[in-house]
């Protein structure tokens, strides 16, 4: 007997009668499977995994039918489903209810009616799982995101569900925190037999663990397979959620063979190896210098657009320093990106440059100027702005458009104006009358965007921008900070992504330990790293020497098989 | 230095209670001096033992309201035979109204202490469990409430900090400017917290709320048998503290002239209530010795 | 049962209640207040406080409230006690009743009394219980009581925000103020004289104005956005308003 059978779902909201947004389901899903659904955003995800739970199914028109277990999920009392159905959600804050760490893994069984000796075995039992011993007594708001969301996963397995439904758990995450939590997840599925069924955006981490993925696009199932074949069947059908598939299948269908698709970077080298054996590989360095990038030695910088000189900073007197003497020239007209791990001190450099955080020692120089010398709210006026990582912290009004209107002065007319040439530049003329809470992630991302841009800055900071958004969206993103540098606007940017790093930036620097560790051009930047670089440059290194995106390693790969 | 750990904190959440609940009761009720230097010296030395010497500067913030709350009572209340000295054309000022404002600061100083360990020793939790049990939703309800308020905070900072970050503060703005600022912000997070309720509730009834008849309430504490003891003896002493006060032995009178009891019921009952109130800072100072001396023999 | 029927019987043990407290519960405190505690306002006064405090708890507990309703008071609580937040750079400004007040008109008296009484007593476990916590928390919560009557009898509202903004005033300077400002005279107070009584009210008096003043501005500036914000929770969730679940 399956856990899950789903047929011929449909479903539409109240609002949208003529939409579906859920059109004939069918997906059977058996006891310990994991299942990867993905699909972009607004696809229907959601809706469709709200449908297995029926606490949270959204209301609206519902046809077909859900077998949980054989029985129709309706006969399911709701006390049944809420101990055997799990259920994580996508932010880690908003879910925990309680105040105290011990309290929120029994909150659960505290609901059921359950008496006080199972509950402390339970919680006991739980907080030694997931090794949360260490925490167990903390309040819930001194937990860093990655343990919330480890203590939502644990006070729902607290229940002893059968089928724990993860919707894009990690996208608030950062990577090793995203990948501890995925790790976490895959031992719950191997070791109790638990049924999975989640989706995320990022596909590096679950696709190969994976038993079944599922493609949706507007409210259907297109395919629903194994990882390898699914992989083929976006290629083939020319999907744009291919580029959300993980580096090696990417870089895999990229290039003609006939060996079977990799799924892990380990495969992946295995396969590059595979294919180059006893061939000659002539051709190992792609060129450093790409076409659009400009690519001046960035200590030599003349005339930087933002200047760092040996800042120094703490929040009080008596704390630990944050930043130890960051330096660092910022070129005009550059995307300039800093990564590095969490509480390196990496946004706090940001506040600097934008004066939110005045540093005891060192200076900081916006076009050659001492900052502080902006006066009267000058610098945010034509020079500078930031984005803030949460998107939402801009919203204040109840639709776009007036969230827009706020930053503008001047009559309706030019008002009007400058908003239609802003909402086209970040492609969001569609969303100006929504609510600014009714978008997805990206779209957030890009009013949000406007919004700032409306300062008409010189120099734009961004704050992990591409965090919790799609493949698509990320693209799209990309696309409208190409355009704003060829209007002259200097980028800098702070983010975990790598990838994004490596596709899209001029420059990529290291930040560690309250100070910048290297600053290079991104191509000589990840091909000398070996664990911080992208999983292109990790499953291609022992064949290649610079490759750092899929592109490289792909262009490479066919400039060799040509010549053999 | 301040205490790490309060000894007498570790007793189960109804003894800390219960100790606190006899502590103010006595506190407001007995208007004897004796009975009152009881209250003020041992509410005081049990702050001091949870505070060390960090406690001694509220100790001394004390002492201006007193010496306020004292002198001001002789100038609204003229009772007395005894005049000190007349003003105002002949209002007499007595030596009955001052001891009688002094007997009021006196109390209120050592209800002012008490609430200063009260809020050290009884936590929110403590508190949740003892009356959650009566008012299980309400109870429910604080819980959350202590939960949001910081990620409140921490929201409104992020979305102050949010529009700095694109020239919309106002920090060097008039008054007027400052509010409108205040008021943009205070609905941004608004905005923001109701989403996250949304999916609090969504948590909630995922995981069951609702769904059972009795909801039961889980906690830490267990009463332990060392927590029998105390709540016995700490009954005793209660009960001969009322027995004494009903037997008059902790009147008092200011007017028209002053007067206090001093019989054997007045003796019995001190004894008891300083015993009573001894209770805590006991236990602090005895652990203290039992870790000197284990310390010692290692 | 009927919905009617329900409401009628719910009606029925709040005022069982309610009578068991007016009959015999206040008038026995009262006695035994006098004959034990001489002079002893506070204790008196604090217990008549709770026992006017309780038939809200109960009824609310009663009726076993769904996730929602727990969810939309408690987050309307913490908005409350975190407001002051907002107001960093301005001094003294509290739109604490404000809030509860909205709260009050947009979820009706039940839902503001809770709120009012959870934010005070949440708010004095951040900055220190004492014995004015029983009397804040029924100061606030008779502010939010009193806007969710008079919102239900359509007085104030978020279209009518100059008298919204008054009426919170008015709350303020006569009832929320003076409630507290009786705490302080218990309290602290020395013997029952009228001048005594006048100068305890007088020296609340600046407080109050301030406190009235952050009120009208809350109501009048945010009242109708922030009814606004609840609405369109109402309509996108089904959310927080009285009706049950379809489920």
């Amino acid at each position: 007997m399956a856990h899950f059978e789903i047929k011929n779902l449909s479903f539409s909201y109240p609002a949208a009668r003529e939409k579906k947004t859920l059109q004939d389901i069918n997906l059977t899903i058996g006891h310990g499977q994991y299942v990867t659904v993905c699909g972009r955003s607004g696809s229907g995800k959601t809706t469709l995994l709200r449908q297995l739970k029926s606490a949270l199914a959204p209301h609206g028109k519902l046809t077909g039918e859900i077998l949980f277990e054989g029985r129709s999920l309706k006969e399911v009392g709701l006390r049944e489903q809420s101990g055997s159905i799990g259920y994580v959600m996508q932010n880690p804050d908003n879910q925990i209810v309680t105040d105290k760490v011990w309290h929120e893994l029994a909150f659960g069984l505290e609901s059921l009616g359950m008496d006080q000796k199972t509950i402390r075995l339970r919680v006991a039992e739980m907080a030694s799982y997931f090794g949360i011993q260490g925490w167990f007594h903390k309040n819930v708001t001194e937990l860093s995101g990655g343990q919330k969301q480890l203590l939502n996963l644990a006070s729902i397995m607290a229940m002893q569900p059968s089928v724990l439904i993860l919707d894009e758990p990690t996208s608030q995450l950062d990577p090793i925190a995203a990948s501890d939590f995925l790790n976490t997840v895959r031992k719950i599925n191997r070791e109790l037999r638990t049924t999975i069924i989640i989706t995320e955006h990022r596909l590096e981490d679950i696709f190969h663990a994976s038993d079944k993925v599922v493609v949706m696009e507007n409210g259907r199932i297109i395919a629903d397979d194994e990882p390898r074949k699914i992989g083929e069947f976006l290629k083939m059908g020319g999907n744009h959620m291919f580029t959300a598939m993980p580096t090696p299948v990417q870089i895999f269908y990229g290039v003609e063979n006939s060996l079977t698709c990799p799924l892990t970077v380990r495969e992946g080298g295995d396969w590059l190896s595979q294919l180059f054996e006893g061939k000659e590989v002539r051709e190992r360095q792609v060129p450093e210098i790409q076409e659009g990038r400009s690519v001046p030695e960035p200590d030599e910088v003349k005339d930087p657009a933002v200047f760092v000189k040996e800042v120094w900073f703490r929040y009080e007197k008596d704390a630990p320093d944050i930043l130890k003497g960051v330096t660092m020239r910022v070129p005009k007209q550059s995307l300039f990106a800093i990564v590095g791990g969490n509480g390196t001190g990496k946004s706090t450099t940001l506040k600097t440059i934008c004066d939110i955080c005045r540093p005891y020692r060192g200076k900081v120089y916006i076009d050659g100027k001492p900052v502080q010398k902006y006066k009267g709210g000058e610098l945010f006026r034509g020079n500078l702005a930031m984005l803030p990582q949460d998107p939402q912290s801009l919203f204040v009004k109840k639709t776009v458009r007036e969230d827009l209107q706020e930053m503008l002065r001047g009559s309706q007319k030019e008002q009007a104006e400058q908003i239609e040439a802003i909402a086209q530049t970040c492609e969001i003329t569609p969303l100006l009358d929504s609510h600014p809470y009714d978008l997805s992630g990206g779209e957030q991302q890009r009013a949000a965007l406007a919004k700032v841009l409306l300062t008409n800055p010189r120099i734009l900071l961004l704050d992990e921008p591409t965090k919790g958004i799609d493949s698509f969206f990320k693209q799209q993103f990309a696309q409208i900070l190409k355009r704003l540098k060829t209007q002259g606007v200097t980028v800098i940017m702070v983010s975990h992504d790598v990838e994004f790093c490596a596709k899209y930036a001029d420059y990529v620097s290291m930040f560690f330990d309250g100070s910048i560790v290297t600053t290079n051009t991104p191509n000589r930047f990840f091909s000398r790293n070996s664990f911080y670089t992208t999983a292109a440059n990790r499953m291609s290194r022992h064949i290649f020497e610079n490759a750092v995106t899929n592109e490289d390693v792909i262009e490479l790969c066919r400039k060799n098989l040509k010549k053999n | 230095m301040t205490r790490e750990t309060d000894a007498f904190s570790a007793y189960h959440p109804m003894i800390n209670f219960t100790f606190f609940f006899g502590a103010f009761v006595c506190g407001m009720f007995f208007m004897h001096p004796v009975f009152l230097v009881c209250s003020v010296v041992f509410a005081a030395l049990y702050y001091l033992s949870i505070r060390g010497r960090r406690g001694w500067r509220y100790l001394f913030g004390m002492v201006p309201l007193f010496v306020f709350l004292s002198i001001i009572n002789p100038l609204f209340n003229t009772y007395g035979a005894h005049v000190l000295f007349t003003y105002f054309h002949g209002r007499p000022y007595t030596v009955e109204a001052l001891g009688y404002g002094m007997t009021i600061a006196a109390m209120v100083v050592t209800i002012f202490l008490w609430f200063a360990s009260y809020n050290a020793v009884m936590t929110s939790d403590k508190f949740m469990y003892l009356f959650g049990r009566f008012v299980p939703s309400v109870s429910l309800i604080f819980t959350m409430v202590l939960r949001l308020i910081p990620s409140y905070h921490k929201k409104t900072e992020q979305i102050r900090g949010a529009r700095r970050g694109i020239g919309m503060a106002a920090d060097t703005g008039t008054t007027q400017e400052k509010v409108r600022q205040g008021m943009t912000i205070l609905s941004a997070m608004m905005s923001w917290a109701l989403e996250g309720g949304i999916v609090m509730a969504d948590s909630m009834k995922s995981r069951g709320y609702g769904c059972s008849k009795k909801r039961t309430n889980y906690a830490l504490y267990r009463f332990a048998a060392r927590d029998k003891v105390m709540l016995g003896v700490m009954a005793a002493l209660l009960a001969v503290i009322a027995w004494c006060g009903m037997r008059g032995g902790a009147a008092a009178a200011y007017t028209p002239v002053f007067f206090m009891a001093g019989n054997f019921h007045t003796v019995i009952g001190v004894t008891a209530y300083a015993l009573f109130l001894a209770i805590p800072a006991v236990i602090n100072f005895t652990e203290d010795i039992i870790w000197h001396i284990l310390r010692s023999k290692i | 049962m009927s919905k009617e029927s329900e409401k009628k019987l719910k009606w029925n043990t709040k005022f069982a209640v309610s009578m068991l407290v007016v009959l015999f519960v206040v008038p026995g405190t009262l006695v035994a207040t006098w004959r034990f505690g001489g002079t002893n306002y506070y204790l008196c006064s604090l217990l008549l406080i709770l026992y006017a405090m309780v038939p809200f708890f109960i009824s609310f507990e009663r009726r076993k409230p769904q996730a929602r309703e727990l969810v939309t008071i408690a987050v309307m609580s913490a908005i409350a006690v975190a407001s002051r937040a907002a107001f960093i750079m301005v001094p003294f400004f509290k739109p604490m009743t404000g809030i509860i007040m909205i709260t009050g008109i947009a979820f009706g008296s039940e839902a503001g009394f809770l709120t009012g009484a959870v934010s005070a007593f949440a708010s004095n476990f951040i900055f220190g219980q004492g014995p004015w916590t029983p009397w804040q928390m029924f100061a606030y919560g008779v502010a939010g009581f009193l806007a969710g009557v008079l919102g239900k009898k359509g007085i104030i509202s978020g279209k009518e925000r100059l008298v919204t903004a008054i009426v919170g005033t008015i709350t303020v300077l006569l009832i929320v103020g003076p409630i507290l400002d009786t705490c302080t005279f218990f309290t602290v107070g020395t013997g029952m004289s009228t001048p005594s009584v006048l100068a305890v009210y007088m020296a609340g008096l600046p407080v109050n104005a301030v406190h009235a003043a952050a009120t009208f501005l809350t109501l009048f500036l945010l009242g109708r956005p922030m009814l606004e914000k609840l609405d369109r929770i109402k309509v996108k969730y089904g959310m927080m308003d009285g009706e049950e679940d379809a489920v």
